[in-house]
């Protein structure tokens, strides 16, 4: 990743982050949000984050995904301005706010639970996030708006927080982050509470407002489908650091290592011997590999050839019936609606693995299939060390 | 009057959690503005019912009167027990009722709201 020169304020002054902006404008070139460095530990053990570096362009939306307790929220925390780092810098468009309180970043945070004010109804939750001084008739057309936005009736502009459901509750607190249109807004998980079909809305109509806007997203979720589909870049976050940062396609197809793969969609894990250049032979035949990495060193392009073992991963739509192939036995099929995954033993092969494929009929228990590999998948040499 | 009214402020300053006050600043309002519109707002009820429940005491509390008061200090108490010591009942009516009232106040209004919140 390249990390551009930083302009940094005079010893890390307390600058106002908004008044930066319009004097310098909005730099094309600059992150619109950059994270360098990042380290914050609570008390003794290990660090919560660990050298966080983060670069998301102006506008454009940027997921986070990892397990449970990985750092996400904590690195929300730090962006917004409620958690010092130890060490490493927050910058908002080339301009360091490492120093400046939360509430001059002009950054809007969606916490994990919502944090509705519990003495305000819906509307006044809302309202609270318009500026100040607005006046009141224009007030109640914003907070309609925003209602509108997020699929809320208007009739549920007087109800108390205690009187939502969870998803209602999730649609208030995006509204009111969204009333004040931040330059930044990060989302902790703010679709989970919702259904699928609910989500799937709510979630069309925030990518609109925050394209139309030009707001800078950070988004955290544990829904892979959200995170490819959402995000214009994708950041897998592991013990507190961050194992891998790149486009949707990248993660998915490019995975740095086997429990990245894992993560973000399901993963075959073929042992296989790496022979000629770019082909590994596996237990389903010789498969044509790549590096995770696009750029290769000296030391990486010595694997290509040499007769190395190697771990090579497939998605289990690569993964797909011949006429001619080897064999395998369906152990069980998962009907999906728009996909069917069988679960087949392949010979030669103590684990089972998955073959996905779309608009099919479940293939009953004990078929025999015939089974084939399409587009390169991805390889790992052995002495690679596995994060 | 430490420990009575411990209870409710606590459980006033439990229900202001530190998130909400994060959650105003994230819209912009400064910490001080953050505490005066969520904060205080949300812990007042708890900070009343436990200045009432210190008022109420200090009202009926008699001993701690007897020992503490400054000579030809009086309240309604110690009137009270004056005139019940003298047995002249009839003058000690007034006091007597006076301090029923007087109590009845704050132990309506905490009785109140106590049921506001079951509800
Ligand atoms: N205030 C705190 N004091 C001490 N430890 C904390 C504090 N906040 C978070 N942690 C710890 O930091 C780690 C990361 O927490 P964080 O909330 O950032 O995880 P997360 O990735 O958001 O998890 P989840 O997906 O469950 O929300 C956890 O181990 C957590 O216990
Ligand atoms: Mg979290």
């Amino acid at each position: 990743m390249t990390t551009p020169a930083l302009t940094t304020s005079p010893a890390g002054a307390p600058i106002d982050a908004a008044r930066q902006t319009a004097v310098l404008g909005a730099g094309a070139e600059r992150p619109g949000l950059q994270v360098v460095g990042a380290s914050v530990g609570f008390g003794r053990g290990t660090p919560v984050l660990q050298g966080v570096d983060l670069e998301v362009a102006p506008g454009s939306t940027t997921a986070i995904v990892g397990p449970s307790g990985s750092g996400k929220t904590s690195l929300l925390r730090v962006i917004a301005g409620f958690l010092r780092p130890a060490t490493g810098t927050v910058s908002l468009r080339g301009q360091e706010v490492t120093q400046v309180p939360a509430h001059r970043r002009s950054i809007g945070l969606v916490a994990q639970d919502g944090a509705l004010f519990p003495h305000l109804d819906v509307a006044g939750n809302i309202a609270f996030g318009l500026p100040k001084g607005i006046r009141r008739g224009e007030a109640r057309r914003r907070v309609e708006e925003l209602l509108d936005l997020v699929s809320l009736d208007r009739s549920h502009a007087r109800r108390r927080p205690d009187q939502l459901s969870g998803g209602q509750r999730q649609r208030v607190a995006l509204a009111r982050a969204l009333a004040r249109r931040p330059e930044v807004i990060l989302l902790d998980e703010p679709f989970s509470a919702l259904d699928a079909g609910l989500r799937e809305i709510t979630r069309q109509a925030v990518r609109e407002i925050l394209a139309s806007t030009g707001t800078t997203t950070v988004l955290v979720t544990h829904d892979q489908d959200e995170a490819l589909s959402f995000a214009d870049q994708v950041a897998v976050l592991r013990d507190g650091r961050l194992a891998q940062t790149g486009t949707p396609e990248e993660i998915y197809r490019r995975p740095r290592d086997a429990r990245t793969a894992r993560f973000l969609g399901e993963a075959v894990l073929l042992p296989a011997r790496l022979r000629s250049p770019g082909v590994a032979s596996t237990v389903l035949g010789d498969v044509s590999v790549v590096r995770s990495e696009p750029e290769e060193s000296a030391e990486d392009r010595s694997w290509r050839t040499a007769d190395a073992s190697a771990t090579v991963m497939l998605r289990p739509e690569q993964i797909v019936l011949a006429d001619e192939g080897v064999r395998a036995e369906v152990l069980t099929s998962q009907y999906f609606g728009h996909d069917t995954t069988a679960v087949v033993s392949v010979d030669g092969l103590e684990e089972p693995i998955r073959v996905r494929r779309l608009n099919a009929d479940p293939l009953p228990p004990g078929a025999v299939v015939r089974l084939a590999v399409a587009g390169p998948g991805v390889a790992y040499p052995e002495s690679e060390p596995q994060h | 009057m430490l420990p009575l009214s411990l209870g409710p402020v606590l459980s006033a300053a439990l229900s202001a959690p530190p998130e909400l006050e994060e959650a105003a600043r994230a819209l912009g309002r400064s910490p001080v503005q953050a505490y005066l519109r969520v904060t205080l707002p949300l812990m007042l009820p708890g900070i009343v019912s436990g200045a009432l429940l210190v008022l109420l005491t200090v009202i009926k509390e008699l001993p701690a009167t007897l020992m503490l008061r400054p000579t030809g200090f009086d309240t309604l108490a110690t009137r009270l027990w004056t005139y019940t010591g003298n047995e002249s009942y009839a003058a000690a009516a007034p006091f007597a009722a006076l301090l029923v009232l007087v109590a009845a106040v704050p132990a309506w209004m905490m009785i109140s709201r106590l049921l506001k919140e079951v509800r």
